[in-house]
């Protein structure tokens, strides 16, 4: 019988119960965003912080308005923003059992980079869309259904492919070029377009947890949580998914209802993330591989919180490192998630050889 | 004789496969039932649609024409989790992600008995401990699927099945790439559960000589239909050896087993009986010898370990294993070869 | 329990099957939303008719209008119209007025994300309402870079990188910025948010240099100081027109290339640019001066080579600083006649300390008298004979 050597830590983990560990991930969670809500450029002392936090006010009219107007919202929005993209990216990898997909590999990001674009420099073109899009309103929606839309039509694009293709590996790459050739489009695009446009719509694309208003925010929290419980009650069929098609037909799983489900849930969520906060990269694909290797099972009932929480922990943890106290400018989030997740996504296919062996 | 209360009925069913102009015909016009208590091996020569069958009356392949009744109600008015109750299934290649643990692979086979979040009570464990005992698959139950070999697998499946018990049970060659240790364990459970729980089991399977020492039917499928028989009625009618024979093979019904046909150059006379003769014969027939009486060259089986070859009813020799015996025969057959003095003297 | 056991299982049983449908009703509440709000455009019913109006020749961007307690701004688009309500600091906005935000004048604490918005200020003699710009490195004016020094004025970083918590700090009562009109504040809501107001100055989009000059009659009614911007505006607007007019008579007019490519496309200024304008007065000859596609839009290279090859005079070569440089980016721009005659000249004699801020852009803005004469000095030196290339160089 085959044994496969466990290095020291693992053998640690794997004692801790996934309970256990949700508690853990509450705990970090809570402490990570008190941290990013006291750091920042602007010094402020912590009793302040926590004063405000607990309905006061802060001293300072000009503390006051950073906290409750920057700091808080940007918390919330990387919070909001971790847990979508990782149950996202969990998901993903259910479906298409692939260890490497997430929301920005397979060009699911562009996907809605491209509903987004196709609002920001086509909105010249129709008046309608630009009165909507004038209107601060109508530009949150706008930008949320479009990114969706655009989401949507990649991932049914692939879910398409899927079907004839069973390889792994050809799936990804069909999903790579699926976000080259929105990559491409958009490019031309800018190419016919004026420079100020193109400007804006580059700057979008470096991603950034700051730029959402308030309303944004009540718009974000209440679709992303109700699309998140959404795919929570999803857990039973993705875990029917994990036998593949035919076992989890014979359990009496209903598969096309499930996918319509995934891609819904994953599209909506992908579409908030990436509306409103512009593409943010590797957390879809590393937080589900951290959170199933740390938890030591493969149960969607546990993944789903443990992954939402882990991810919002996680982003939190990029944000406090993109600003240093203190510093005019920030990190772009783009680069911080990437250092962060690489090294993640290295981690643990060596921690566990053989990956892709694990999603035959 | 038809068996009263079937729970599987098959009535004019075609099966076929493929789409459109590739369209392929298996098998039509089929009708069988099957009982309770019953342990049923479908046999056929590979690429006849076994699995189609099976998968078929599992319900995971659209059915066309014909009807097909699981305890009297039509398996197209039955949903998905209804279907799932009455027939869990073990299929061959492995679909599943393999780092998914063993208990989590078993515990599964309650999927179509819990709620909508999937949440166990306490019934739904017993279940699961029971059917990963009965599969004997306890110690393997931490472990995740890339760690297991094929048999551990196999086993680990089937005890998902037995987990969602079900009054019926499709195997789709559940034997294949198991030892004969493993192979023989799980079909003495499958015999077991058709025993001692009544259930109705299907299994396909390639080992038909394993098959005929256990089944309670064969259905064997050839000639695009499916004979419904009592495994010694199949081989005694001849079926057997004509559906699953060829030129390379032919079934052997006084040892139940498949023996190559070797076209036979030589010929050569035996004398004994037993075991020993048996296996001589084997070792003869495999070197190119067919065994026929009134032969110049005799072999007579002296005792257990000692065989003397005559020819033209002379000793040659005495050989003391079936080794040294067939060496002797290659010297003894070639032309070169003068009869030794040493063992001159007549047959008695 | 078991009835909540049945609604959440119902609740599955929906989310399963009906998710997609989500998608559905967006669009269903998107038309309905289109059809229902009317966007208006018609101005509201008390101040229908201004006093007066602030006199714009040039600008096409803006408009003020005055009515009796109140300025209204608007700031025009292809899309759009943004209003603010200029209101000094006692004076309640007037009810039942469209606006889009409130402006106190004379506003005090001004945080900047261009250049081009010092210049304006310090043509106002009102540098020291600045209390944050964008990036230190791109300032020219020693005023400026004292400032920052010194700490008055501190750096905020722009667009993305825009510092919010820093801006913030500095208690702004106005953030200026340069977006594309029409295109949402979107990055700039939390601003918004807290009554703090945010105005993107689009000067650039005019077509003329008067025109752009012409913004300093907005940054006056920001500072209560329009008597001091018409003064000024009036002075400039009489320097550019006069030697507008000596270049009119003259027959000959050299033919001239101007930019380089950038990424296999070269950008050229068309009829409705204000370089192509510039041209114009300065008595150029411009192949494009005629195309009105787009203000300025991307041409072959095999038609700019073809150009370059008769084109007397090189402007504004991109970045470089010398023939040298110039041939070392392409080889064949060797064969350009310009090249040859070593008539290429260049809009970046004044950079600053550190190289990355061009005056040009910076107080070249407001003293286009100065930019045409530097381009009549290089088409015909002999029109201005006492005139010295200011922000023009010839590069060696």
């Amino acid at each position: 019988m085959p044994t496969v050597i466990q290095s020291t830590p693992a053998a640690v983990t794997k004692k801790l119960t996934p309970a256990i560990w949700l508690v853990i991930l509450i705990v970090g969670t809570i402490i990570a965003s008190l941290v990013d809500i006291a750091l920042g450029s602007v010094l402020i002392p912590f009793k302040e912080v926590t004063q405000v936090l607990v309905g006061g006010k802060a001293s300072n009219d000009v503390w006051n308005n950073i906290l409750v107007n920057v700091r808080i919202p940007k918390t919330l929005t990387a919070l909001l923003a971790g847990m979508a993209l990782s149950v996202s990216g969990l998901q993903l990898q259910t479906l298409f059992r692939n260890p490497l997909a997430g929301p920005s590999v397979l060009g699911i990001s562009s996907g809605a980079s491209l509903g987004v674009a196709a609002i920001m420099l086509a909105s010249g073109q129709s008046i309608a869309l630009s009165s909507l899009w004038a209107t601060e309103v109508g530009q949150q929606w706008l930008l949320v259904i479009a990114s969706s839309v655009g989401a949507a039509t990649v991932l049914l694009v692939i879910l398409a492919v899927s079907v004839r293709v069973s390889d792994n590996i050809v799936l990804l790459i069909i999903g790579i070029m699926i976000g080259n050739i929105t990559l491409a489009v958009v490019s031309i695009w800018q190419y016919f377009s004026q420079p100020e446009q193109i400007r804006d719509f580059l700057l979008w694309t470096l991603g950034s947890l700051g730029n959402v208003t308030n309303g944004q925010l009540r718009l974000f929290l209440l679709l992303s949580l109700l699309t998140i419980i959404a795919s929570f009650l999803l857990s039973k069929n993705l875990n029917g998914l994990l036998l593949g098609e035919q076992s989890a037909r014979s359990l009496g799983i209903l598969i096309l209802p499930t996918r319509i489900g995934i891609i819904a849930t994953t599209s909506i969520l992908v579409g908030l993330v990436t509306g409103f906060c512009g593409p943010i990269g590797f957390i879809g694909i590393a937080v589900p591989h951290l959170v199933r290797s740390l938890l030591n099972t493969s149960d969607h009932r546990w993944l789903i919180p443990a992954c939402a929480l882990a991810g919002a922990l996680i982003l939190i943890g990029c944000d406090i490192i993109s600003q240093w106290p203190g510093r005019t400018w920030v990190l772009p989030i783009n680069a911080i998630t990437a250092l962060i997740g690489s090294p993640v996504v290295v981690w643990v296919i060596l921690h566990r050889r053989n990956l892709s062996t694990h999603f035959r | 004789m038809k068996p009263e209360n079937p729970i599987i009925s098959l009535q004019k069913v075609l099966l076929s496969y493929g789409k459109g102009k590739a369209k392929n015909l298996l098998a039509q016009n089929l009708n069988l039932t099957a009982t309770e208590s019953q342990l049923i091996a479908l046999v056929g020569t590979n690429g006849i649609g076994k699995s189609t069958l099976l998968r078929t009356i599992a319900g995971l392949q659209k059915l066309q024409t014909g009807s097909i009744e699981l305890f009297g109600q039509s398996i197209k008015s039955l949903n998905a989790k209804a279907l799932a109750r009455y027939v869990s299934v073990v299929l061959t290649g492995q679909e599943e992600i393999s780092y998914v643990k063993a208990s989590e692979l078993v515990a599964m086979g309650r999927l179509p008995h819990t709620g909508w979040l999937g949440n166990f009570s306490p019934t739904d464990y017993e279940k699961v401990q029971a059917a990963t005992e009965q599969a004997r698959v306890t110690h393997l139950l931490e472990k995740p699927i890339y760690q297991l070999s094929d048999g551990e697998r196999q086993k680990v499946m089937i005890a998902k099945a037995l987990a969602q018990d079900t009054p019926i049970m499709i195997l789709d060659e559940p034997t294949t790439h198991l030892d004969i240790a493993n192979r023989v364990s799980i079909v003495q459970l499958l015999r077991t559960l058709v025993r001692d729980h009544n259930k109705c089991i299907i299994f396909s399977t390639h080992d038909i000589e394993l098959a005929l020492q256990v089944a309670n039917r064969i259905w064997l499928m050839h000639d695009q239909t499916v004979s419904d028989n009592v495994p010694e009625d199949l081989v005694l009618s001849g079926t057997l050896s004509n559906a699953m024979g060829s030129e390379l093979a032919g079934f052997h019904p006084e040892s139940g087993t498949f023996r190559i046909k070797q076209p036979a150059k030589r010929f050569i006379s035996l004398e004994g009986s037993g075991t020993t003769a048996q296996w001589t014969q084997r070792a003869l027939e495999r070197v190119g010898y067919q065994v026929q009486p009134d032969h110049s060259i005799v072999i007579e089986i002296f005792s257990d370990s000692e065989w003397i070859i005559y020819q033209e009813g002379q000793i040659i020799c005495i050989a003391h294993s079936i080794e040294h015996l067939l060496d002797e025969l290659a010297r003894i057959d070639s032309p070169f070869f003068l009869p030794s003095s040493e063992y001159v003297g007549n047959k008695k | 329990m078991f009835l909540l056991r049945l609604v959440l299982s119902r609740l599955h049983w929906l989310s399963v099957s009906t998710l997609s449908q989500l998608g559905w009703m967006s669009y269903i509440l998107l038309l309905i939303y289109l059809t229902s709000c009317q966007h208006s455009t018609s101005p509201d019913s008390i101040l229908a008719d201004p006093d007066s109006v602030q006199d714009l020749s040039y600008a096409q961007g803006f408009a003020i209008n005055y009515h009796q307690n109140t300025r209204v701004l608007e700031l025009f688009s292809t899309y759009d119209t943004l209003r603010y309500l200029l209101q000094s600091n006692e004076e309640e906005p007037p009810s039942g007025v469209i606006y889009d935000q409130v402006i106190r004048t004379p506003v005090q604490r001004i945080v900047t994300q261009s250049t081009t918005h010092l210049a304006f200020l310090k043509m106002l003699n009102s540098a020291d309402a600045v209390v944050g710009l964008d990036n230190a490195s791109y300032v020219c004016d020693s005023t400026f870079i004292q400032q920052v020094d010194s700490g008055q004025i501190q750096e905020v970083g722009s667009g993305n990188s825009l510092n919010t918590e820093k801006a913030l700090a500095l208690l702004p009562d106005l953030i200026l910025v340069s977006h594309m009109p029409g295109n949402g504040l979107s990055a700039y809501q939390k601003f918004i948010e807290l009554g703090i107001p945010v105005l993107s100055v689009a000067e650039w989009t005019e077509g003329t240099p008067l025109g752009k000059v012409e913004w300093l009659k907005l940054f006056a009614a920001l500072l209560d100081k329009e008597a001091l911007a018409q003064t000024k505006f009036a002075r400039t607007e009489e320097a550019y027109t006069s030697l507008a007019q000596i270049t009119q008579a003259i027959a000959e007019k050299p033919e001239v290339i101007v930019g380089s490519p950038f990424q296999d496309s070269w950008y050229v200024p068309g009829a409705n640019s204000y370089r192509n304008a510039l041209l114009q007065d300065a008595g150029a000859t411009w192949a494009y001066s005629q195309d009105s596609t787009a203000v300025s839009f991307p041409v072959a290279f095999e038609r700019m080579y073809d150009l370059g090859l008769k084109a007397d005079i090189w402007l504004d070569p991109g970045q470089t600083l010398s023939a040298k440089e110039i041939q070392g980016i392409d080889p064949r721009f060797a064969d350009f006649s310009a090249f040859q005659s070593g008539k290429i000249y260049n809009s970046n004699r004044r950079l600053n300390a550190l190289g990355s801020g061009n005056d040009y852009y910076e107080s070249g803005v407001v003293y286009p008298q100065r930019i045409l004469a530097d381009l009549i000095k290089i088409l015909h030196p002999e029109l201005v004979p006492h005139h010295q290339l200011y922000y023009y160089q010839q590069l060696p």
